[in-house]
């Protein structure tokens, strides 16, 4: 699958705002209408932190949104960010007014499963994995798309499932799961869709997109693998650069072709669980 | 020029910028076979550095002619094909089949890198470069250069058996041999045990041995390690060097040569520099400075 020659910005960007979320979460808005008006679900941005280099790589971010609306009007660019280290801590100092450097949007977009008037597409989510998930969401609602979709959101706790009400607020139906029980499902998000799965008579009818820790991607490869679903999976590996000349992001092909690399950044960084080996 | 192995095909970066941006493009290496590279992990972070441990995945000579250089040929600007192999024999088929072809301008011969099993095993031999190097000559009338490895005791000894064997320019340096270690697994933070190390962090080192290496040789050094700026490519002008290429920093800032360009100019016009060669090797021993060793009793 090649990349389709998309124009790619690198340029820095003024910040319009910083929404802390607790819990060291926090959503960066962007006046970024060169990125935002062409950027597309599950396409990312790499940030470069300071001007120094430590850190020396920039890192990459899911789109999580684009506004006012999706579609070539778009102008502000918002990234939802876990402070985890020190270059989100850098980021989660910046305000309103500071310039952020951006290159992007790169990789391909969430794929458009062909499901039928029955058919159910599945996002799964957990931690910082929802970002591109709602962006997904808003590009169908801008689309007026009948595609019937649910979310399904994994956290430690109520206090961690970050970004639900943002689901809430767009209408879409949105299940959550808990490991503590303190919000929704009793359990880890894994589990919450073995129940859901449960519930559907014809299989072939259900679809799924997954982005999460790699505990969870695992995971949910192995169950949509088991079962045959017509499942993706999104991953996020270390990325020196983001475009596809590193060769350094790849990921093994699957079980019968190992040694067919291929780079996260351009030819995914969403992949059928079929093209993903039992371990990645 | 962009450094090989940082620049993938070229098609990369056509969504920044017209590759002809560059003064000369240096495709990332080229066996004879197919090459699937390493492992991952391939690459992590080190403070002001890069570890990598890519191991040389490429298409192979058949795919690259048939598929790979027609692109770089669109480009419209000399093609410096930095060639990898197990044998001196791979090395002239590679050469030979390329020699000729439109905008294949030269040939660097890569005989440094630490990742494959025998990446180095010219690199770190004086003679068994000079064989190389000789074997490949009579092949190209074009430009023969050959990228060194810094994983020597003595760059110099290198150089000048390059120089001899009659390459034409030397590139240097290729990446440091290096490692990273997760100790509560006990395990490297790569796929594979070491890996090569790149960018600012080895740039003082890559300054000291391109001093040494352009003291010692007569035709042009070409520098690489760690250049991310106008100021790092005149240090290294200064010390001796004739060209340079740009490598991790491309990762960071891929629409960064043409700004490195502008800035040089207006760094030489500030200093009353009229050109890069009133600053070539004006670096020079100052003998008071000199440590005891070295200094010249009167």
């Amino acid at each position: 699958m090649k990349m389709p020659m998309q124009q790619c910005l690198v340029d820095d960007f003024e910040v319009i705002d910083n929404v802390h979320l607790g819990e060291g979460w926090f959503r960066l808005d962007i006046e970024a209408p060169s990125i935002a008006s062409t950027a597309r679900a599950g396409q990312f941005v790499q940030v470069r932190i300071g001007s120094t280099d430590d850190p020396l790589i920039r890192r990459p971010f899911s789109i999580f949104d684009v506004g006012p609306e999706p579609g070539p009007d778009a102008t502000m660019l918002r990234l939802l960010v876990q402070r985890v280290g020190p270059g989100t801590t850098a980021m989660m100092q910046l305000s309103a007014g500071d310039r952020i450097h951006l290159m992007g949007p790169l990789g391909h977009p969430m794929p458009r499963p062909s499901l039928g008037e029955d058919g159910v597409l599945l996002l799964i989510g957990g931690g910082i994995g929802v970002a591109p998930l709602y962006f997904y969401c808003r590009e169908l609602a801008a689309e007026g798309s009948p595609l019937k979709h649910q979310v399904l959101l994994g956290a430690r706790s109520s206090a961690l499932l970050i970004g639900i009400e943002a689901f809430h607020k767009i209408g879409v139906e949105t299940h959550a799961a808990t490991d503590d029980g303190s919000c929704g499902f009793h359990g880890n998000v894994i589990e919450l869709l073995e129940e859901k799965l449960a519930s559907f008579s014809d299989l072939g009818q259900v679809s799924g997109i997954g982005c999460g820790p790699h505990g969870m991607n695992l995971a949910l490869r192995d169950i949509a693998i088991e079962r045959d679903l017509d499942f993706s999976i999104s991953l996020e590996n270390y990325m020196p650069c983001g475009f596809g000349a590193c060769f350094g992001c790849v990921i093994e092909g699957p079980a019968d072709q190992p040694l067919r690399y291929r780079r996260v950044c351009v030819e995914g960084p969403c992949f059928p669980v079929r093209e993903l080996p039992e371990k990645f | 020029m962009p450094a090989s192995g940082t620049f993938g095909y070229g098609e990369e970066f056509e969504p920044f910028l017209p590759p002809g941006t560059f003064s000369a493009i240096v495709p990332k290496s080229i066996s004879v076979e197919m090459r699937t590279g390493n492992p991952p992990p391939r690459a992590i972070e080190t403070p002001s550095g890069l570890l990598n441990s890519i191991g040389l995945q490429n298409p192979g000579l058949d795919q690259f002619v048939e598929s790979y250089l027609p692109r770089l040929q669109r480009y419209g600007v000399p093609i410096l094909v930095n060639v990898v192999g197990r044998t001196v024999e791979d090395y002239c088929k590679v050469v030979e089949t390329l020699e000729g072809l439109p905008l294949v301008a030269g040939f660097e011969l890569n005989v440094s890198c630490p990742n494959v099993k025998e990446g180095l095993l010219f690199g770190l031999d004086p003679l068994a470069t000079s064989q190389l190097i000789r074997a490949v000559r009579p092949l190209t009338r074009g430009v023969l250069m050959a990228k060194l490895t810094p994983n020597v005791t003595d760059i110099a000894e290198q150089a000048v058996a390059a120089e001899e064997a009659g390459a034409d320019s030397i590139s240097l340096i290729n990446t440091i041999r290096a490692m990273a270690v997760d100790w509560r697994s006990g395990k490297s933070r790569i796929g594979t045990e070491t890996g090569g190390l790149s960018g600012p962090a080895i740039r003082p080192i890559a300054l000291r041995m391109t001093m040494e290496a352009s003291r010692a040789v007569q035709i042009p050094v070409c520098a690489i390690g760690g250049i991310c700026s106008a100021e790092h490519v005149l240090e290294f002008i200064s010390v001796g060097a004739s060209l340079v290429q740009v490598g991790t920093h491309l990762y960071r800032e891929p629409t960064c040569l043409p700004q490195l360009l502008q800035d040089l100019r207006c760094l030489l016009a500030a200093g009353d520099f009229a050109s890069l060669d009133d600053v070539r090797g004006n670096f020079h021993p100052d003998q008071d400075r000199l440590p005891d060793r070295e200094r010249q009793v009167p």
